[in-house]
């Protein structure tokens, strides 16, 4: 031990920054702690919050109309010329594809008031309820990530801000689109692996990537992660031959369809970020995600798996921006960073990212437009005869303002603010090691 | 002092001079000439007892009111009052209609030499480093060339920030937000600006004084709008018809829908700021680096050098601050001046098609450089 260095009086310079920094964050993460704590302290709280939302979303799982894609799904089983793979397990209306069932099913995005019919409901019911469940899984994947890297009062609110978010709402239940069960089976792969289970992670991603393309993204992280963190080889090829056999899956059930569903969006696929773009040009996505690997494993020498997993998805949805909506890609991983860290700064930024990029979806997607007219909001856009408040909002939608000003405003602050969280991920790479 | 310090009040009376035979030779026209059409039409609705409203005369309102006064002086001249379509160059009205009108341009030209040299020795207490950033100012071909030849306005409101600066190295946070609102409101490059500002309010009713300072213009503005019967929709319908003011949103990113390239580089930068830059930085790097995000970002109009005067005092001060950065100044501004849009020089460069892209491009790539420099300066060392 430097006895000298003790002795000396600590400088103005090099005290006081980091004192006041830890005052800071940790005023700031009592504020936030104070606001959840009966409910984040106390189990049986917690119990009845979720119980009672989740109530609330079932309901209007029920009631709401069908979004478009879940118009689409249907339209891709009718047209029967369409890859639709393992997503059929997650609508049990599908299973009978008899002619009356495919016309009833067609028949019911087109109607816009699902209350007064209950055989309607039962069936929007039916369409949600699988990704329902996935959602509520993900919050308690959510918590024993909290209590593996904190505690349990850590797990309940990051379980919290997944579960209460609009955005996951929205993203799940109402669009009722199968993202959520590849958002849950990332989840459950960081799970894994922080409880030291890196083989099992990787089987859980090649899972996700079974049945949509992104989890497959976060395997040379993990592989990066599990060298970095001195896994014997024999793991490191077990790792990689469970998540690239996902991935065959994925393309098994997608290719005999044709090569245009893995380079044109579709509900089922994404821009393949391999494949696409103009003859003789670079693709960006290639390009950066490749540049990115690159970067991780010059980089990363500390066990870092959160950032390692945060950033993989922040650079590829950087580079790929595949709309607002697929947010909830990161939004549980993202729940974990700022519960964990509770940097104010970072915080800040995570929630005008959030802001920003649900503004943006309400707009792009005219305050969340079904085929039937009706707005997943429940308020009418389109027949003959429309409220006032419906007219007043269909105008301000449509109005030069919106278009020209607002929209690009929005547009690029999501994407500012996305950019912010990616730097504020990789900066970690370099600096402040992980918590747990 | 030695050298040419001790001499520097000669060479701005001798500048004096050279901006006044500047104004009575040179020939009304460029930007000039629209500015004193638009006074002239502020003037008719005021004498005719209305107010002028935004929706009629467009963003330059505020700066064509501050012209207005200049303009009714000509108008009561013992002189001949021609229409302004059938001016005479360098004829008894031309040249008294010349002094007036660019009058404010050499008064707000001189209140920002005397701003920057407040400015700089404040920061630096050195009278060396404050002279320094006055003369490149004040010398400065590029400003020279656009406040007296192409006749930029926006010189009034330079100087009314240059003034919010002032106030803000102060430590008087509420004039500081008053200064830049208004100088927003006549320009809107100041808007860029004023976030950044908050990095320097430490306390909370420092900030409280700076978001008041903002609030009380803005509330005096709309109620002057209401006044002048402007609705609400008539005012955000201004950029459907002065479309170049979305030039400044930019390009769009990598082609994705609605992204634009200003308010992403604006905001990146705040984040920079916020996240690594040293605690102890100035309000001239804070609002240098602001305008040369924005800067950056905007293309087309928003981008073209003569909106870069904006940035010309702030670097002038920045350059005194750290007179090892001279010659990225220097190229910044060479650039500027030769860029294809401004350059004075233009019918006599060999194949402009030619050159256009390369001297465009060469002054963005300047711009990203100071951009970084500044930045890499004001890093936080941990």
């Amino acid at each position: 031990m430097d006895f000298q260095l003790i002795a000396q009086p600590p400088t103005v310079a090099n005290r006081e920054p980091t004192h006041l920094k830890c005052l800071s964050r940790k005023a700031f993460r009592r504020s936030i702690l104070l606001f959840f704590s009966i409910f984040i302290r106390n189990r049986n709280a917690f119990l009845v919050l979720v119980g009672v939302v989740a109530a609330f979303k079932v309901v209007l799982s029920a009631v709401a109309p069908a979004s478009f894609d879940l118009r689409d799904i249907i339209m891709l089983v009718a047209s029967g010329h369409a890859p639709i793979g393992p997503w059929i397990a997650l609508y049990p209306p599908l299973y009978n594809q008899t002619a009356s069932n495919v016309r009833r099913l067609q028949s019911w995005p087109l109607t816009a008031s699902l209350g007064s019919d209950l055989s309607l409901a039962t069936l929007s019911l039916l369409f949600r309820l699988p990704v329902f469940l996935f959602d509520l899984a993900t919050t308690i994947v959510l918590f024993y990530i909290g209590r593996k890297m904190e505690s349990s009062v850590e797990g309940r609110l990051m379980g919290l801000v997944w579960f209460l978010n609009p955005f996951s709402f929205f993203g799940v239940e109402l669009l009722g689109l199968p993202d959520v069960v590849c958002v849950f089976l990332v989840v459950l792969s960081f799970l894994l692996l922080i409880s030291e289970r890196p083989v099992l992670s990787a089987t859980a991603l090649g899972l996700g990537a079974f049945v949509k393309l992104f989890p497959f993204f976060l395997l040379p992280a993990l592989l990066v992660y599990m060298h970095v963190n001195g896994e014997r080889r024999r793991a490191l090829l077990s790792a990689t031959f469970v998540g690239a056999l996902g991935f065959l899956g994925y393309l098994g059930w997608v290719l005999p369809y044709g090569l245009e569903y893995l380079v044109t969006p579709t509900p089922v696929t994404q821009l393949m970020p391999f494949v696409g773009g103009l003859p003789n040009t670079v693709n960006a996505v290639t390009f950066g995600l490749f540049a990115f690997y690159c970067l991780l494993i010059i980089f990363v020498k500390k066990r870092i798996p959160l950032s390692m997993f945060l950033s993989t998805l922040l650079v590829y949805y950087v580079l790929a921006e595949p709309g607002p909506q697929y947010l909830i890609w990161l939004l549980p991983l993202l729940a974990v960073d700022v519960v964990v860290f509770a940097d104010r700064l970072r915080v800040s930024i995570a929630s005008g990212l959030l802001v920003f990029a649900f503004l943006q979806w309400f707009l792009v997607s005219s305050a969340f437009l079904t085929p039937s007219g009706y707005s997943l909001l429940m308020f009418p856009l389109g027949g003959a005869s429309l409220p006032s408040y419906s007219v007043a909002v269909g105008n301000f939608l449509d109005s030069n303002l919106v278009g020209i000003i607002i929209l690009p405003l929005v547009s690029s602050a999501t994407f500012a603010f996305l950019l912010a969280y990616t730097a504020e991920q990789i900066r970690l790479w370099f600096s402040v090691p992980q918590a747990g | 002092m030695q050298g040419v310090w001790p001499h520097w009040r000669k060479i701005v009376y001798s500048f004096c001079g050279l901006k006044f035979l500047a104004i009575l030779l040179l020939p009304i026209g460029g930007d000039f000439l629209s500015w004193i059409i638009g006074a002239s039409y502020v003037l008719q609705t005021v004498l005719a007892g209305e107010l002028p409203s935004l929706s009629t005369y467009g963003v330059y309102i505020g700066i064509e009111t501050v012209l207005a006064p200049f303009f009714w002086v000509w108008t009561k001249l013992p002189v001949e009052h021609p229409n302004l379509s059938s001016l005479v160059q360098h004829t008894a009205p031309a040249i008294s209609l010349a002094l007036l009108m660019k009058f404010p341009i050499f008064l707000f030209d001189v209140a920002t030499l005397i701003l920057l040299l407040r400015v700089v020795r404040h920061i630096t207490n050195s009278e060396q480093k404050s002279i320094v950033a006055a003369l490149t100012w004040f010398v400065n071909p590029f400003n020279f060339y656009m406040l007296y030849f192409f006749g930029a306005m926006d010189v009034i409101p330079i100087a009314v920030f240059m003034l919010a600066v002032d106030f803000g190295l102060d430590g008087r946070w509420f004039r500081c937000g008053v200064s830049t609102i208004i100088s927003g409101l006549l320009r809107l490059f100041a808007f860029a600006v004023y976030p950044f500002f908050f990095a320097l309010t430490k306390t909370k009713p420092s900030r409280g004084r700076l978001i008041l300072g903002a609030v009380l213009p803005l509330v005096l503005m709309i109620g002057l709008l209401y006044l002048s019967r402007d609705t609400l929709a008539t005012v955000f319908n201004v950029p459907a018809k002065e479309f170049w003011l979305l030039e400044f949103l930019g390009f769009n990113v990598l082609g994705m829908q609605f992204v634009r390239w200003s308010p992403v580089l604006v905001l990146f930068q705040l984040y920079v700021v916020f996240r690594f830059w040293r605690e102890d930085t100035n309000i001239v790097y804070l609002a240098s680096v602001s305008l040369l995000a924005l800067s950056l970002g905007a293309t087309l109009y928003g981008g073209e050098s003569q909106h870069f005067l904006w940035l010309s005092p702030l670097l002038s001060a920045c350059v005194a601050m750290r007179l090892e950065d001279g010659w990225i100044y220097v190229l910044t501004f060479f650039t500027a001046l030769m860029a294809p849009t401004v350059n004075p020089f233009y019918q006599w460069t060999p194949e402009p098609i030619l050159f256009d892209t390369f001297l465009a491009a060469a002054f963005y790539a300047m711009k990203a450089t100071y951009l970084l420099k500044l930045n890499l300066s004001n890093l936080r060392i941990t």
